[in-house]
């Protein structure tokens, strides 16, 4: 199985603008679309619709600076586990609890206000996080991509994971 | 210049005609092919392209489908079916809403949350109803081509860019009780926008409203460079014009029960009556001011006449339309556009014809909309184009289409695991890793679900299925793996193993909602005898469109008639008009054409009345219907 960037024929790089994304989605999928193979083998068109596929969800992956990043980091042998990892410092992890039993407590409660707050704040949380990554990919791969600055990529990229799982965990109520 | 030798015809290209582009519409079907690179909607010998979606099966003789279907509403309205679209590949807790204003009954099928139409002796399936309305395509288009049924068993079918996934399975089902492969379904938002941006270059975001009869779809698709590329879709598979006409009827028939005390919309019958009635009134209102909604039944002293303006008219819909638009926030919101990001927007559907529609959206969009090809077959045009990229006669474009509603599986907790997520681009694929609740536990039993709520029971059940032979093993160590993919046409295939010990499902997803391909087959080689010949059907509707002209004329003309003709002359001419407007009914050719000619010979006198006024050379040898139609 090829990586998401070979399968979309795109260099192994962060810095990816979303034309470029596109353009290389709109290149494969003219290729290996199954409409182009419409008339062909029962084989065939099953290949066609698994390439296809697999392209969209290559594209959807890499069109997340996050996913792209950790796609990154999987291909330097730091793929991430799930659940939390070492690196994470106890201060961040005891931040991020507090902030989901702040988050459950305004949901039990129906404090949408508070909730809303909570939301937000980890939103920004979650895009300033981005930003960061963004930046140190980027000076990683302009020193010329140095083993020993993985590890410290991998954390950055492990802590904005495990915020957007906080994030997505606070769902509204269940309506009826 | 360089001779090339000329080439054998490929055999394949030789024994099969064209791709059929088919729009299977709630009210109405057409039928598209592409010839010499251009689409073409086909027509009947009448000249009208539309079928009417309705098929009636005759207590005893074949079913008849179309124009002859519909003239036999009114009077057997049990066993005339016509919105098939809106059932299939439903349960009845989808239609309960519908249930009510039906004239013919529906039933829950014994094994399954199927609804089935219970014409007394039988039950039939949707399914079968719309096959129907596909096999009647499929005869016209071999008509017109001039080429044998055999050669055209291929179909591109529209479907509304909403349907979910046993929608989308029954309607392949369908098709092929009509003898059709289904090649690729396409959303009839995304189809329409082939029709129009086929040779557009550069790019542009289009948004399409299409508004049919039985369903709402808004789809937001980006054009680049021939791709057509679908960004996100909203809709509503309830809502559509026939929802206007039942806006019309209820409140008609509310005011009916007040003045005579008769709940008219009990009978059957009554109803079928009053809902012609109502769409001639929306239909009306499209152009004039106001119109009147005349019901008359004698035997239950019911003389209703209610003049309806299009403020009123406006009121009663406003409701429905303001649910078109909110579908239309969310799929900008989806797509996380603003109504200024939309270059253009594209009005698809009968229903868009009614203006406050047409404002409305324009409003919204805060730009004037595309409307300049015909509402009613832009989406059979489309399906033609996607029928010429399939066949490879058209290279320069592509569409992509995307899935309306997120597909996941039921956790134990009662949630729902998403695996691939709404507006994701298809084909997709996505996998999920699962494990065993219990010791020892061999066997995993998964349910799969559709739908964007956050429990399982609020989301639509698209079936179930077991993971069997899963070594004992403690709880929570084996590692069952499921794996979606949702293919082109937006139909999901599921496989499901555990890792460790590689046992793997042999998993068919028994529809809840319709057929299985094994009871197609069934119903195929035993059960689905052939319908009425087309040609006689034909004839009658031919008849009928013939014998409504000259009535027509003859209604236009009647002062001038009671004026200048002779005593037994009006007398035999208000008699034969009067069995022609009892005609309706009637579905003998031999019968009809007995009516069509004395209306015809009793209308001489008045033609010959009207050509006083004329230069008589002029009008010789002229039918009486061109004559008075003057």
């Amino acid at each position: 199985m090829l990586d998401p960037f070979s399968l979309l024929e795109l260099p192994h790089t962060f810095d990816l603008e979303a034309c470029v994304l596109r353009g290389a989605l709109l290149k494969g999928s003219m290729q290996w679309h199954p409409d182009r193979f419409a008339l062909a083998n029962e084989i065939e068109r099953a290949e066609a619709e698994d390439r296809m596929a697999a392209l969209n969800q290559a594209h959807e992956k890499l069109s997340d600076p996050l996913q792209r990043a950790e796609a990154l980091l999987t291909l330097h042998g730091q793929a991430l586990g799930n659940g939390t990892d070492q690196t994470s410092s106890p201060m961040f992890l005891m931040e991020m609890m507090e902030i989901k039993e702040g988050a459950d407590a305004a949901l039990a409660s129906g404090n949408d206000e508070r909730l809303a707050k909570i939301t937000a704040s980890l939103k920004d949380n979650e895009q300033q996080r981005i930003h960061a990554i963004s930046l140190a990919f980027r000076d990683w791969e302009t020193a010329g991509r140095p083993d020993d600055q993985l590890d410290s990529l991998r954390g950055l990229v492990t802590e904005a994971v495990y915020v957007r799982r906080t994030l997505d965990g606070i769902r509204p109520a269940p309506t009826h | 210049m360089i001779e090339l030798p000329i080439l054998g015809q490929d055999s394949a290209e030789s024994t099969e005609g064209p791709i059929l582009g088919i729009d299977l519409g709630t009210t109405h079907s057409l039928v598209a092919v592409l010839q010499h690179g251009a689409p073409r909607v086909l027509t009947g010998t009448d000249g009208d392209p539309l079928i009417p979606s309705v098929v009636s099966y005759p207590q005893d003789g074949s079913p008849v489908i179309g124009k002859a279907a519909l003239a036999r509403a009114g009077f057997d309205p049990q066993r005339t079916i016509y919105s098939c679209k809106r059932l299939i590949g439903r349960g009845m807790d989808d239609l309960r809403d519908e249930v009510a204003t039906l004239p013919y009954a529906l039933v829950e099928a014994d094994d399954r949350e199927m609804a089935l139409i219970d014409l007394g002796d039988r039950r039939i399936t949707p399914q079968e109803v719309c096959g129907r309305v596909l096999a009647a395509c499929r005869e016209l288009a071999a008509e017109e081509l001039k080429l044998p049924m055999e050669q055209l068993t291929r179909a591109v079918i529209t479907v509304p860019a909403y349907f979910d996934d046993a929608q989308r399975q029954a309607t392949r089902r369908a098709a092929k009780l009509a003898g059709l492969d289904v090649l690729r379904m396409v959303g009839e938002p995304t189809a329409a926008a082939l029709a129009y941006g086929l040779d557009k270059s550069g790019s542009s975001r289009v948004a399409v409203y299409d508004l049919g009869g039985g369903t709402f779809d808004l789809s937001i698709l980006e054009l680049q460079d021939g791709v057509f590329r679908v960004l996100s879709t909203s809709g509503d598979t309830h809502l559509g014009g026939d929802d206007f006409d039942r806006a019309i009827m209820v409140s008609c028939a509310a005011e009916i029960q007040q003045q005579s005390g008769v709940d008219v919309l009990a009978d059957a019958g009554a109803r079928a009556a009053l809902r012609l009635i109502s769409e001639r009134v929306k239909k009306a209102l499209s152009n004039a001011e106001e119109t009147d909604f005349v019901y008359h039944d004698p035997d239950r002293g019911i003389a209703y006449r209610r003049t309806i303006d299009w403020r009123t008219f406006q009121g009663w819909i406003a409701p429905l339309v303001q649910r078109t638009l909110d579908s239309c926030s969310m799929a900008l919101k989806d797509a996380e556009l603003t109504p200024e990001d939309i270059h253009e927007v594209v009005l698809v559907g009968g229903s868009t014809r009614v203006p406050l529609v047409k404002a409305a959206v324009s409003q919204f969009f805060g730009r004037n909309c595309h409307d300049s090809l015909d509402p009613d077959t832009v989406v059979a045009l489309g399906a033609a184009i996607q029928a010429g990229v399939l066949g490879g006669q058209v290279q320069n474009a592509l569409l992509l289409d995307v899935t309306p509603l997120s597909l996941g599986i039921a956790t134990a907790e009662g949630t729902v695991s998403k695996l691939i997520l709404r507006n994701a681009t298809i084909p997709a694929m996505a996998k999920e890793g699962f494990t065993t609740f219990v010791d020892g536990q061999t066997a995993v039993k998964f349910t799969i679900l559709q739908g964007e709520r956050e429990l399982a029971k609020d989301c639509r059940e698209l079936g179930e299925f077991v993971l069997r032979g899963i070594p004992p093993m403690p709880a929570g160590l084996p590692q069952v793996g499921v794996r979606f993919h949702l293919d082109a046409d937006g139909v999901l295939h599921v496989r499901a193993k555990e890792e460790r010990s590689g046992a793997s499902a042999a998993i068919t997803v028994k529809p809840k909602h319709g057929l299985t391909d094994e009871e197609v087959e069934t119903m195929l080689s035993d059960a689905w005898e052939h319908a009425e010949s087309d040609l006689v059907t034909r004839q009658v509707a031919d008849l009928h469109g013939q014998l409504s002209n000259v009535r027509r004329a003859v209604e236009k003309h009647l002062e001038v008639a009671r004026k200048n003709l002779a005593p037994q002359e009006l007398e035999r001419l208000e008699e034969a008009f009067e069995d022609a407007s009892d005609a309706t009914n009637i579905t003998e050719p031999g019968p009809l054409k007995g009516i069509l000619d004395e209306l015809e010979s009793a209308a001489h006198p008045l033609a010959e009345a009207l050509m006083n006024h004329v230069a008589t050379d002029a009008v010789r040898d002229r039918s009486v219907t061109e004559l008075i139609d003057e």
